[in-house]
């Protein structure tokens, strides 16, 4: 029982892959009995499977922008479609009709500025413009739902998302969608609104059970069906993407619902930062494991980060959201666990200094317990968090900002007498990406990191991995850099 | 002599109605039983006020410590560090709450030493400091960081730090749970020793739950232990360098270069005789100071606090007072040295606390400031947190100020004179021994009980000391020594009435020469067993299906036909609770229900009568050290079914039938101290 409590709070806010696996595994039977699976994906090897698009709409492979730009530079090839600026772009339209309650799942990347949108059936719209990195309109932020004029009342004409999880233009982002279609009687008069079950933007649920009551602004369709296309609105002025568009129907089993088991639901303890940063120690769930020595620092403009205190690591990033300490506080708090409440950008455990023997060397996992003393921490005015530690006899000063707007964290790394086979790792990816003048966009446009432009990281190719590394020494003792998303 | 002996009794009753009343937290005014004698309560003589906390704020107490200023730092299970400005609330002004410190990891120690701030949190000591004066720490320095179970298990505790005479810091860590209380990481089971540079040395080892430490008056270092696996009962004891203290999952350690121990876990045999005797024949096992028979005083032992210059709480001086979690009261210690091993008696003190006592302090006024939780394991005080202030009022309690050890029995101290008569009678006492098992099994019943007889009684010219002479006494035995009979000079009863006397070793020194004066006759006879096992009041009645069954039917009656019309399957969760608190059967209905308990305390199950399960709760609370034998269910009409005391891990299945009456029946865990929240109702509907 408290297990499925727990799998629901898992659901709400962040599900490692993992505990989903254990959870499906223990309550599949009860949860998803009734649900029957059918997927499909929309290739986008070409524009066949679209409805004669607008000369806007292109294919291509890959292509590269930053957080300022609302244009690109295509790469050719296959496996996204792309709408580029054209004076009178048109909506692109799916030949494939999605029937009854269907599950949909893409992802999608903004330019600077960018307003694009989502219609489900072609008439039930969610937001997918660039709202980085707070959302300030409230009718564009992404991830709005426009639910219609409900009795003409304008204010409830939109449904704002539950956080605001958006990242940055220029990043790969991802929409889910579980999508409850209308239901008509024998002479179709409606019997059940429209729905939209649950959304999730990042991973982060935003939406839970929102009635629509017809069609949205701006869907090309004035009634009501079961079925219908996916349709993504163009925009002029600038570029967007799209990419692995997949859907799922999801039909009804005959059975009914399982007898209806009682639980106790606990009530939540939802830590926010207020004011100023809250820095929490915890035990975190990460890489399919508990890591004991962390803490967490929310920071009151929404940007947030775990570090490993025991490596010297920041393991993960986030906007939205502080933590939910649920799992830590209410009754024995067995699990020891603060839950991310954002949309995660999970990162490595393995320390960000080391010692290697030349600049080759493979990137140690971790450094053994006894040969890291960690130190404890110091806030500034602004209550930012400088950790200190020591290894190899090296001190080690590791400041981590806020900075205030929204958009990033400034990570400032000190260490005095650095020998000169002393490293740091500032990121590691599948890819990364130069972009000029000290940017970088790491692990397929998963966030961006900013170097100042006359400190030169090399990027160093693995087997099958990158990492943009950087020597200390003589010459270096310091280095500041923001991670960007 | 007759009549009076009645009177006595009479007058005990009283007394026992009174306690019993107290226990829920009302206000009670002493009670005029006789036109000169005023009855006094617990209250009356130490007064119990709540310390008001703002809402919003979760002061589940982890940690407390006094500073200079007089004003209270408290660490919460949230890991916020509160400083209380006027926790006294003098002039009737609120206290005011600052908080100094956020974010700790369930820091469950806080102390001021030499100018600074220490906590100590589930992987660290640290150092607290405020460096630009703000009044908020900003600098959370680790002096020392040690290893935590890659499973991040939530029962790695850590406690401390306590400084020692010598200028060190101490620190304890908590054994792991994972199904059995194991030592997962390095040094968890260990008392640590921090130079004042903080290197760390392993100090002792073989602890298992220490929640608490404090120095006596003489300087040396006690801690107290909870009941679980390799520990009977809750206990506190003296800890030297290099002691094991009984529980030998932390000896997967001692062969590391640090370590101070050479016992090895294969040294410690797992035979269930007492520890006393196994080391006897192991060197280095330490024993208990003094035992705290579980579920009489106590069943989670914790804050430990001297009672020092600092204190002002009546005429014990010197003593230890040691609060309980789950009981939500405070005992009272009585130590002693005898052949340079400390031992003694534990006492009653103080009952009716809000919540789970966790930590106790002095104020600055002498009053005991007491820091409470309850969260994860239910207490009898069932407020979730709370921090009360406990005052003597300046009456002087009729209660046995100290026992001691004599070569030929025991010589009881008393804070009043007594009056002779009631003193020289033997049937005002009562006295047995017994001791627990030394096993892996978690906790142990009460084993080798046995009687003893009083043989002398001497009372001292000032009255204020009795010598009890014993037909013998056992080393290593807890002694029940109960003084129901005995009245002060002025007709008072004692505030408490029993103490539990832990004889590590007989002292030498003078035996009474019995005479006839103090020789007692022979025709006593006292049977303190009689009250828990009085023959139950069988109420002739129409055999119901229920009686024909049985309360605890463990295989499934033949005329079943092989099958039950339904199976309840009822597991725990943490926090003291049934896996379901809701059950609707049909009436008359053939159950299997199978209770198996996952948690890591002893549970059982009993379904009451319908409304009675306070009051079969209550009934099991009193027990006493006879509970255990009886699976904690009281001989009453009210019990309608029950399954045995189990043990973590442990499955049992009982049969019955649903009662024929619809309606709503309560069931609870009858263990002591767990029915007010461990609870949950079958429906019985037509």
């Amino acid at each position: 029982m408290k297990i499925l409590c727990f799998f629901i709070l898992l659901k709400r806010f962040k599900i490692y892959d993992f505990m989903k696996r254990f959870a499906l595994l223990l309550f599949g039977s009860i949860l998803y009995s009734h649900f029957v699976f059918s997927q499909s994906t929309i290739p986008v090897l070409n524009l066949d499977v679209f409805e004669e698009p607008g000369a806007n709409w292109v294919i291509a492979s890959d292509l590269t922008t930053d957080f300022n730009k609302s244009t690109a530079k295509l790469v050719s090839g296959d496996g996204i479609v792309v709408n580029i600026p054209t004076k009178g772009a048109t909506n692109l339209v799916t030949k494939a009709q999605l029937k009854g309650d269907v599950e949909i799942d893409f992802d999608f990347l903004t330019t600077k500025g960018s307003r694009s949108a989502v219609y489900i059936l072609g008439r039930y719209k969610i937001q997918l413009s660039d709202s980085w990195p707070d959302g300030a309109d409230p009718l564009s932020r992404v991830g709005v739902i426009d639910v219609n004029n409900a009795e003409n009342s304008f204010s409830f004409h939109t449904e704002q998302p539950i956080s605001n999880v958006g990242k940055a233009p220029g990043l790969w982002q991802h929409l889910k969608v579980k999508f409850k279609s209308p239901a008509f009687d024998g002479s179709g008069k409606k019997t059940e609104k429209a729905s939209f079950e649950e959304v999730y933007l990042n991973g982060v649920l935003i939406h839970q059970g929102i009635a629509l009551e017809g069609p949205s602004n701006g869907s090309g369709f004035n009634d009501e069906r079961t079925e219908g296309p996916l349709v993504f609105q163009a925009d002029e002025d600038h570029l967007i993407a799209f990419k692995n568009i997949q859907y799922k129907t999801i039909e009804k089993a005959d059975q009914p619902l399982a007898a209806a088991r009682r639980f106790r639901m606990v009530n939540p303890i939802i830590v926010e930062a207020e004011g100023e940063p809250y820095v929490l120690r915890s035990y975190l769930l990460f890489d399919k494991g508990k890591r004991t020595h962390v803490i967490s620092v929310g920071n009151p403009d929404q940007t947030n980060y775990s570090y490993d205190l025991k490596q010297g690591a920041i393991l993960q990033f986030w906007r939205g959201g502080f933590v939910d300490a649920t799992d830590m506080w209410e009754s024995r708090g067995e699990p020891q666990l603060a839950r991310p409440l954002g949309a995660v950008t999970t990162l490595s455990s393995a320390p960000s200094f080391a010692l290697l023997s030349n600049s080759g060397s493979i990137w140690p996992d971790s450094i053994p317990f006894d040969d890291f003393h960690n130190k404890g921490y110091s806030f500034d005015a602004d209550k930012n968090v400088t950790f200190h530690y020591e290894y190899n006899g090296l001190n080690v000063d590791d400041k981590i900002s806020m900075v205030g707007d929204g958009t990033s964290l400034k990570r400032e790394v000190r260490v005095a007498n650095a020998p000169e086979n002393l490293y740091f790792r500032i990121a590691q990816g599948k890819v990364i990406e130069s972009l000029g003048k000290g940017l970088y966009v790491i692990d397929g446009k998963s966030y961006y990191i900013k170097v100042d432009e006359h400190v030169k990281p090399v990027i160093r190719e693995l087997s099958n991995s990158e990492e943009l590394v950087i020597a200390f020494g003589k010459k270096l003792s310091s280095l500041e850099y923001s991670i960007i998303w | 002599m007759n009549l009076k002996i009645t009177h006595i009794k009479y007058l005990t009753a009283i007394v026992g109605i009174l306690y019993s009343t107290i226990s829920f937290g009302q206000n009670n005014t002493g009670t005029t039983v006789k036109d000169s004698v005023k009855i006094y309560t617990e209250n009356d003589i130490y007064r119990l006020t709540s310390v008001p906390i703002p809402q919003g704020i979760f002061l589940e107490v982890g940690g407390m410590t006094f500073l200079p200023t007089g004003s209270l730092a408290v660490s919460t299970r949230r890991g916020e560090v509160w400083i209380i400005d006027n926790p006294s609330m003098k002039n009737r002004q609120q206290p005011t709450y600052r908080l100094f410190a956020q974010g700790l990891h369930e820091p469950l120690g806080l102390n001021y030493i030499k100018g600074d701030i220490y906590a100590v949190q589930r992987s660290e000591l640290t150092r607290l400091r405020d460096s630009d004066g703000d009044g908020k720490a900003d600098q959370y320095e680790t002096m020392y960081s040690w290893p935590l179970s890659e499973t991040g298990n939530y029962h790695e505790y850590a406690y401390g730090p306590l400084l020692d005479k010598n200028g060190d810091m101490i620190v304890a860590l908590n054994l792991g749970w994972n199904g059995n209380s194991e030592s997962l990481s390095k040094w968890h089971g260990w008392m640590l020793k921090f130079s004042p540079d903080f290197k760390m040395k392993p100090f002792a080892a073989g602890f298992r739950s220490p929640a608490a430490m404090a120095l006596n008056s003489s300087g040396d270092i006690f801690y107290s232990e909870n009941q679980g696996h390799w520990v009977g009962s809750g206990f506190i004891s003296h800890v030297a360098e290099g002691d094991f203290m009984g529980n030998p999952s932390s000896l997967k350690w001692s062969g590391e270069p640090e370590s101070n121990i050479t016992l090895k876990q294969s040294d410690i045999p797992d035979t269930g005789k007492p520890m006393f005797e196994v080391a006897k024949t192991v060197k280095g096992i330490k024993t208990p100071a003094v035992w705290f028979p579980h579920t009489i005083l106590g069943i989670s032992t914790s804050g430990i606090l001297n009672y020092n210059k600092e204190g002002k709480m009546g005429p014990f001086e010197d003593q230890l007072f040691v609060g309980d979690q789950g009981h939500s009261k405070i005992m009272r210690v009585y130590l002693e040295k005898v052949k340079g091993v400390y031992q003694g008696v534990v006492f009653p003190f103080r009952e009716g606390f809000s919540s789970g006592i966790l930590r106790m302090n002095w104020g600055p006024d002498g009053s005991m400031f007491v820091g409470m939780t309850s969260r994860g394991w239910g207490s009898t005080g069932n407020a979730p947190f709370g921090l009360q202030k406990l005052e003597w009022t300046g009456v002087m309690p009729f209660e046995i100020k100290t026992i001691k050890a004599k070569p030929d029995g025991f010589e009881l101290e008393f804070t009043l004179p007594v009056d002779e008569e009631s003193a020289r009678d033997a049937s005002s006492y009562s006295i047995g021994d017994f001791i627990y098992k030394y096993h892996s099994t978690y906790g142990s019943p009460p084993i080798n009980q046995a009687d003893r007889t009083i043989k002398a009684i001497v009372v001292s010219e000032d009255k204020m000391r009795v010598r009890l002479v014993l037909d013998s006494l056992k080393e290593g035995y807890i002694h029940e020594i109960k003084a129901e009979g005995i009245l002060s000079a002025k007709q008072l009863p004692l505030l408490h009435n029993f103490g539990y006397y832990t004889l590590n070793a007989i002292p030498d020194g003078d035996k009474v020469a019995i005479t006839d004066e103090n020789r007692v006759g022979v025709s006593m006879g006292h049977d303190h067993e009689a009250m828990a096992n009085s023959p139950k009041s069988e109420v002739s009645q129409p055999l119901k299906k229920q009686d024909a069954l049985g309360k605890h039917t463990l295989k499934m009656p033949a005329s079943w036909g092989g099958k039950a019309d339904l199976t309840i399957t009822l597991g725990t969760l943490p926090g003291l609770k049934f896996s379901t608190d809701d059950i609707t059967v049909k009436a008359g209905s053939k159950l299997k229900l199978v209770f198996n308990n996952n948690d890591d305390m002893l549970h059982n199950f009993v379904l009451t009568e319908i409304g009675a399960g306070n009051e079969v709760g209550e009934l099991a609370l009193k027990l006493g050290i006879q509970g255990e034998k009886m699976n904690y269910v009281p001989n009453s009409p009210k019990v309608l079914v029950y399954t045995k005391i189990l043990q973590p891990g442990q499955t049992e299945a009982i049969y019955f039938n649903a009662p024929d009456k619809p309606g709503v029946y309560p069931y609870i865990c009858s263990y002591p101290g767990h029915y007010l929240v461990m609870r949950g109702v079958i429906r019985v509907v037509k």
